[in-house]
């Protein structure tokens, strides 16, 4: 299918006819970034492919990226809900499905617009400056980093973290393709440690109002009550609390705005893998490193550890930021393994980081950003390693 | 007989295969040489317009090997030699004579021939002009003459996109093809290869004795010589194979039996923008314009070979001295609306985000449109999924550009096979091949 009319042919003609303006020497020339992105917006350029290969792929980066902020719908959506439904459950009221989405909405939304207003802003400045395309990667950071936030975040404070990620997590090592570590949890690690009273914590994950709440809401997440409870018997703390596994899978929990739905991340995984997006590798085996993590765990545990340490590996995967982390973070293909081989053991090593960290950290119950930014530093070594076994291969040969 | 299974690669769907049918091609008006198509190679020309030449003769020659000559593939006079920028010469054409003469030399009762000894062969392959259809790997330039392969390699498949039968172009040669292995086996001190695709059997290639075949299967690049030979003699440091396309294996058979350089040759003309894509009976040096002169030059891109590693020529230029194919598609220099955006149901994509997955059209929509803009390279992943050969390709890439190139010898640079799948997938639209091509030009120069 193409849309080709008379009228968009002619639209064509018209940016053509302003480009001279927006290129090197005219008026605006410094714009040329900006114009090129809304061009592109709307035409796949005309370029044809130079050198011996004569047919590409009709994959671009734009497409690239949109799979992912698609992939990203089931969580947004999800989540939007769950901030109204925690709330007003929280109040004791009725819990419709117009008025949870309403009040997500209305705490989501702004939080999304000054992510992508910011974030944004930086984007193109350095594309400016630095006279380079704006990268589309953009768009997928700009949705991940309000998604991993709770939904009483300041937006100043969003802002701040948005910038952070943008700047020092992406542009000052060159731009997309460049960056070391992923440019979202970057921003949330900025504002994690800046700010930490209104990233951790009992009452930042519902937003209410704590004098409007029924009695006896803590506001607590699975993990927190979890990493408070003694011994084996973890499962009853959780139930005790309220929280069922059915609960944690389907997101019915307090928790960052877009990561609370294991089944919404599932849906996400599978538009990913089905487009052949993002690696399956990672996929597998961070969910493998988590099982084995938990295993690792409990046989390590004595009878008076902290209840985290004998919490199941489905319970794990279900709650705090796993399934999000594995699905949309850890697959970033930037600042992830770039081999094959690289990828299984840079997941596997998240997966068993992730919940070692939530088990004996008493500092935080939750360890996935960091396991997955850890990782993320180490993720060139671990191909280096990965290389140069290629290099060995290649020398040995008879 | 050994059967090897490629599992990585890719099939790049593209309507126009041509029908497994020949045409008698009618006798060419003229016939033309491409002097800079040929790898490392600094051409001399031999001959200016106006002069008479005969089938076989050199037409120029290697500057720094002066033995190595490249054959005239038609006889009359010297229509144009002619020059592009800084006096590179890119064609010389040649008027044929109704009566063409011929270059001759003596011909050879098959078992005289095969009396010849290693020195005589060369001799006679380097006379003939017929040296310059072997190439060497690493790097697919003219071998020395003076060099010993490990192995010599034959092409007997073709799977890339628009594929040509090799079998069609054997039809009735097989006692020139024994002759021709029989010959090329006293140039080596290993085996001669004899490389088919699984279920695209080669008559004359099947039946030959004295060498060693391999079936492939899988993907492109399966049914590509460089990518098979790969996985029976991959590159070691000091070690050289050499390679040729069955059809030039045949033509040394025919020299050897008659004395004169063999010019006819079996050519495909496939793609989109072909009026019937088909195999056509036809002649060394032919264009695409003679073969197919309906296909419009204004709407399509002429590529001499396959459209993931061919060149592209002007419709009335030569086919490739190493190419059994043209592949005619359209060159799509127009802004799509939105395109990056519309669900796609004609497109062609090694992701799955289009629904071209579902519909699985017939005729897929693909011109030689770039599909997108230049953006920063993405290491997705994607490129390790459809490299045929044991390589990193964002490693090896990265090296190059940065112009290691000795770190890009170490991590495979001899291995590419050039298939071209990188850079066809690449959703950053950078051109890898001709990173891969850079780098090669400039470990060669370094060796000279």
């Amino acid at each position: 299918m193409r849309i080709d009319f008379e009228e968009t042919r002619d639209l064509y003609k018209k940016l053509e006819e302003l480009k001279p303006h927006f290129t090197k020497g005219g008026k605006f020339g410094w714009a040329y970034p900006l114009f090129e992105a809304n061009e592109t917006f709307l035409f796949v350029p005309p370029t044809t492919a130079k050198g011996n290969v004569h047919v590409r792929d009709a994959i671009d980066s734009k497409r690239l990226m949109i799979t992912v902020v698609m992939a990203l719908v089931p969580c947004i959506l999800f989540g939007m809900w769950n901030i109204g439904y925690q709330r007003l459950s929280a109040m004791g009221e009725a819990t419709n499905l117009f008025a949870c989405l309403g009040w997500g909405a209305l705490k989501m939304l702004p939080l999304i617009l000054v992510s992508y207003a910011v974030g944004g802003f930086w984007e193109v400045l350095f594309a400016v400056v630095r006279k380079h395309e704006i990268n589309e990667g953009f768009l997928v950071t700009g949705m991940l980093f309000p998604l991993v936030c709770p939904p009483t975040l300041p937006l100043w404070m969003a802002a701040l973290g948005i910038s952070f990620g943008i700047v020092i997590g992406k542009e000052v090592f060159g731009g997309t393709g460049m960056n070391v570590l992923n440019p979202a949890l970057t921003a949330r690690a900025f504002c994690f440690f800046a700010y930490p009273a209104f990233m951790s914590g009992d009452s930042v994950w519902t937003a209410v109002d704590p004098a409007k709440a029924v009695d006896g809401w803590t506001g607590a997440t699975p993990l927190a009550v979890a990493a408070q409870a003694h011994g084996a018997n973890v499962v009853a703390a959780l139930e005790g609390a309220g929280f069922t596994l059915r609960d944690a899978f389907l997101g019915l929990i307090p928790g960052s705005m877009g990561e609370v739905s294991t089944l919404a991340c599932l849906l996400g995984a599978g538009i990913l893998l089905a487009t052949g997006v993002a690696a399956w590798r990672i996929m597998i085996s961070m969910a493998l490193g988590g099982i084995a993590g938990a295993y690792l765990m409990t046989a390590v545990a004595g009878p008076d550890s902290a209840g985290i340490m004998f919490l199941p590996w489905m319970w794990h995967l279900c709650v705090g930021g796993f399934a999000f982390g594995l699905v949309f973070m850890a697959t970033d293909p930037v600042s992830a393994a770039a081999t094959h081989t690289g990828k299984l053991i840079y997941g596997f090593l998240i997966g068993v980081l992730a919940v070692l960290i939530r088990a004996v950290n008493p500092a935080y119950p939750e360890g996935v950003m960091l396991a997955i930014l850890f990782m993320n530093v180490f993720a060139p070594l671990i191909d280096h390693f990965v290389v140069r076994g290629n290099v060995k291969r290649r020398l040995a040969r008879v | 007989m050994s059967e090897i299974r490629m599992k990585r690669g890719w099939n790049v769907p593209l309507s126009g295969t041509p029908a497994e049918t020949v045409v008698e091609a009618a006798r060419p008006v003229t016939v033309s040489v491409r002097p800079n198509e040929f790898r490392l190679v600094k051409p001399r020309i031999l001959v200016k317009e106006g002069d008479r030449v005969s089938v076989g003769q050199p037409l120029f020659q290697d500057r720094e090997r002066a033995e190595v000559q490249f054959p005239s593939p038609g006889g009359g006079e010297v229509a144009e030699v002619r020059f592009g920028p800084r006096r590179v010469c890119e064609e010389i054409v040649i008027r044929l004579d109704a009566q063409e003469t011929w270059a001759e030399h003596r011909p050879h009762s098959p078992a005289d021939a095969r009396a010849l000894n290693r020195a005589q062969v060369v001799e006679m392959m380097l006379d003939s002009g017929l040296w310059t259809s072997l190439r060497r790997r690493p790097f697919s330039t003219i071998p020395d003459p003076t060099g010993t392969p490990a192995g010599i390699f034959v092409a007997g498949s073709d799977n890339s996109p628009l594929a040509a039968s090799p079998a069609l172009a054997m039809q009735g040669r097989d006692e020139d093809f024994q002759l021709g292995v029989d010959l090329l086996a006293k140039l080596t001190e290993g085996r001669v290869h004899v490389c088919l695709l699984k279920g695209k059997s080669v008559p004359a290639l099947v039946n030959a004795q004295n060498c060693e075949k391999h079936t492939f299967s899988g993907p492109y690049p399966a049914g590509l010589i460089e990518a098979q030979i790969h996985y029976v003699l991959p590159h070691k440091k000091g070690r050289e194979v050499w390679y040729l396309d069955c059809q030039d294996v045949a033509d040394l058979g025919e020299f050897a039996r008659t004395g004169r350089y063999p010019v006819n040759r079996v050519v495909a003309v496939g793609g989109e923008g072909a009026t019937s894509p088909q195999h056509y009976r036809t002649r060394r040096g032919v264009s695409c314009a003679h073969l197919d002169p309906k296909a419009s030059p204004a709407a399509n891109r002429f590529v001499s070979g396959s459209v993931l590693s061919g060149t592209q020529v002007r419709c009335d230029s030569a086919l490739g001295h190493y190419d059994a194919k043209f592949s005619v598609i359209p060159e799509g220099d127009d802004a799509d609306f939105v395109g990056w955006m519309l669900p796609g149901e004609d497109r062609v994509s090694r992701f799955r985000t289009f629904a071209s997955t579902l519909t699985r059209p017939q005729a897929p929509r693909m011109t030689a449109n770039l599909n997108g803009s230049v953006r920063s390279h993405i290491a997705t992943g994607i490129y390790e999924d459809v490299c045929a050969v044991d390589i990193l390709p964002g490693y090896l890439m990265r090296a190059l550009h940065v112009g290691d190139v000795e770190e890009a010898e170490s991590l495979g640079l001899e291995d590419c096979a050039e298939c071209g799948l990188c850079t066809f997938v690449c959703p950053s639209k950078i051109d890898f091949q001709g990173i891969i091509v850079h780098g090669i030009e400039s470990v060669l120069k370094e060796d000279e």
